[in-house]
């Protein structure tokens, strides 16, 4: 079988397992005084700084999650009343969490509008402006430091989910200009169950969950501390990730290039004219629903997802593509390939050639049904 | 089977030709870490686009080379090494140092411009070099133990020359630019051939038939 779905979930690097199972064998508290929980406290910090300079800012600005939902949960539900605005093509955790907002819209090629992102801002009273830095499904990246900056002259905050972005393209938070950024460990080869939010030097953050001191004060309870210390090993790791972009780009754009071959008008790569990160391919074969062609790709030994995986392995039209203007029978027909650290190029042309058997198989039952 | 023809030899971040230096396990060239055991690896020879994660271009983003610099060196920051041994600050130190290197190379479009020359005239030589017809010459010319079979070897570098030349004025001609480099590779194999050439006639004379032996040979 061959994994390439690595916006779902990144397989474990090697030394993260390690670095887990160690601290799985040590026990203590982090909040505890005596030695046993000093050592694990060490371990968290150590991890914390390594989180920091991933992304540019000060171990203290890093506070461990249980993953991205909680950390975009806690940015989004912290706010109270603050309005929210956030664009069409986020990711569940976060429209879930504002379903009232104002969204910004896409274009065809799945980058948000500035140009109503200054309509829309321009008029809000101080809101928090949420927008993902990279699109789960297209790959695209979006232009969050100039809406930012935008955002920031209106008087309001800036959240970007860096998720998917994350072990794509370096992070600099200053750069980006935001005030928060969500993060998580499974994208990046690290454990699933642990992520972060980072918040800017100034500002406040009241607690989602309550009970505790931890993470001073900003998220109650016993940190998860192998969790923590596989996430800071990933974290370091994923140095290597970026040097690895230009020939992830080489192999995703040879891929795209075969399938198009094959699919001809059938293929469609929407986001394809945009930035996008090196590792993600989205692929809709015309009026075949992505379920249909996660099951066929399963069949023929390639694990890929329809769109974004999260949920219970619901599969319907994507909301991202539906946003992007994308036909009925493009968007329900979505398939996202993405690539990583494991990734040979025998995977890629073992793919390719489960797609032709896919594509051709469809057809024939086509052209055999219309007959 | 499954074909590959089409496809890159791409390698993830992982697998490599080399090995980490503490747990011996496959590192690629290009990486900071063994994957396997999460050690700093020693300072690899690879160019300076490959060790800052960038295409190999002319044309770079600048904005990228700074975002790519700034977060390979939080990474090889030395204060997090501190308390690691002796060795892995040792390697973390170079990695740095060669970071910087590259980095100051590829900031400047007049030194990325020549650097980019040089790493190209290399990889020419390195090419014309590994040409199969040179090849096959230079063990011609390796095994030649007389005056007369070096001439012979002159003789089909030199009509393949005039052949390959005719080849290259149609290619530019036609502005077909990859055939034209791909010409000149060859023809640059074949030049050297003839230089061989010279100096493996000059050992095989009698001293005083030395001179000037193969002066019909350019």
């Amino acid at each position: 079988m061959i994994y390439l779905d690595y916006n779902a979930t990144a397989p474990t690097k090697p030394a993260v397992r390690a670095a887990v199972m160690e601290a799985m064998e040590r026990h203590g508290n982090p909040s505890s005084v005596h030695r046993y929980g000093r050592v694990a406290k060490k371990h968290i910090e150590a991890a914390r700084a390594s989180v920091a300079a991933f992304i540019g800012v000060k171990p203290a600005q890093v506070i461990f999650t249980s993953g991205g939902t909680e950390a975009n949960n806690m940015v989004l539900r912290r706010t109270g009343a603050a309005p929210i605005i956030t664009s069409s093509i986020e990711h569940d955790s976060v429209l879930a969490c504002a379903p009232d907002a104002a969204r910004i819209p896409v274009d065809a090629d799945g980058v948000i509008d500035l140009a109503a992102v200054q309509a829309i801002l321009a008029g809000a009273p101080p809101s928090l402006v949420s927008v993902m830095l990279v699109n789960n499904e297209t790959g695209v990246i979006q232009p969050v430091a100039e809406l930012a900056r935008v955002a920031k002259a209106h008087g309001h905050l800036v959240h970007t989910d860096a998720v998917q972005a994350a072990g794509r393209i370096a992070i600099d938070f200053t750069a980006l200009g935001v005030d928060f950024l969500t993060l998580s460990a499974h994208k990046i080869g690290g454990p699933q169950g642990i992520g972060a939010l980072i918040a800017g030097p100034k500002v406040t953050l009241q607690s989602l969950l309550k009970g505790g001191g931890q993470e001073m004060n900003r998220r109650a309870g016993t940190e998860n501390v192998a969790g923590i210390e596989g996430f800071g090993v990933a974290a370091q790791l994923a140095a290597d990730d970026l040097l690895a972009v230009p020939r992830l780009t080489k192999g995703r754009d040879e891929l795209q290039s075969r399938l198009v071959d094959i699919g001809g008008d059938d293929a469609v790569i929407p986001g394809a004219r945009a930035p996008r990160v090196a590792n993600t391919l989205c692929i809709a074969m015309r009026g075949v629903p992505s379920e249909t062609q996660v099951m066929g790709m399963d069949l023929e030994g390639i694990a890929v997802s329809a769109g974004s995986a999260c949920s219970s392995g619901k599969v319907k039209a994507s909301h991202v593509l539906q946003a992007m203007g994308c036909a009925n029978d493009i968007a329900g027909s979505g398939l996202r390939i993405s690539l990583g650290w494991n990734t040979q190029s025998t995977d890629l042309a073992r793919c390719a050639e489960a797609w032709r058997t896919l594509y051709q198989r469809t057809h024939t039952n086509r052209r055999q049904k219309a007959a | 089977m499954s074909n590959i023809v089409g496809f890159s030899d791409y390698a993830g971040t992982v697998h490599g030709d080399l090995h980490c230096w503490l747990c011996q396990k496959q590192v690629s060239s290009r990486a900071l870490f063994c994957h396997h055991c999460g050690t700093i690896q020693p300072v690899r020879a690879i160019d300076h686009f490959a060790r800052l994660g960038l295409e190999r271009r002319i044309d770079i983003d600048p904005e990228q080379l700074e975002h790519q610099y700034a977060a390979l060196g939080r990474t090889l920051d030395p204060q997090r090494f501190m308390i690691r041994g002796i060795g892995e600050r040792g390697h973390a130190a170079k990695q740095l140092e060669a970071l910087n290197r590259a980095y100051e190379v590829l900031r400047e479009p007049l030194r990325r411009g020549r650097y980019w020359i040089s790493l190209h005239e290399k990889e020419s030589k390195e090419a014309a070099a590994a040409h199969p017809f040179v090849v096959e010459l230079r063990q011609e010319l390796d095994m030649a133990s007389a005056p007369s079979q070096c001439d012979r070897v002159a003789q089909k570098a030199g009509q393949a020359l005039e052949v390959g030349i005719m080849s290259l004025m149609q290619a530019l001609r036609g502005e077909n630019w990859q055939q034209a480099n791909a010409t000149l590779v060859e023809l640059e194999g074949l030049e050297s051939i003839l230089v061989s050439v010279r100096a493996r006639r000059g050992k095989l004379m009698p001293a005083d038939k030395g001179k000037g032996g193969i002066g019909s040979v350019k």
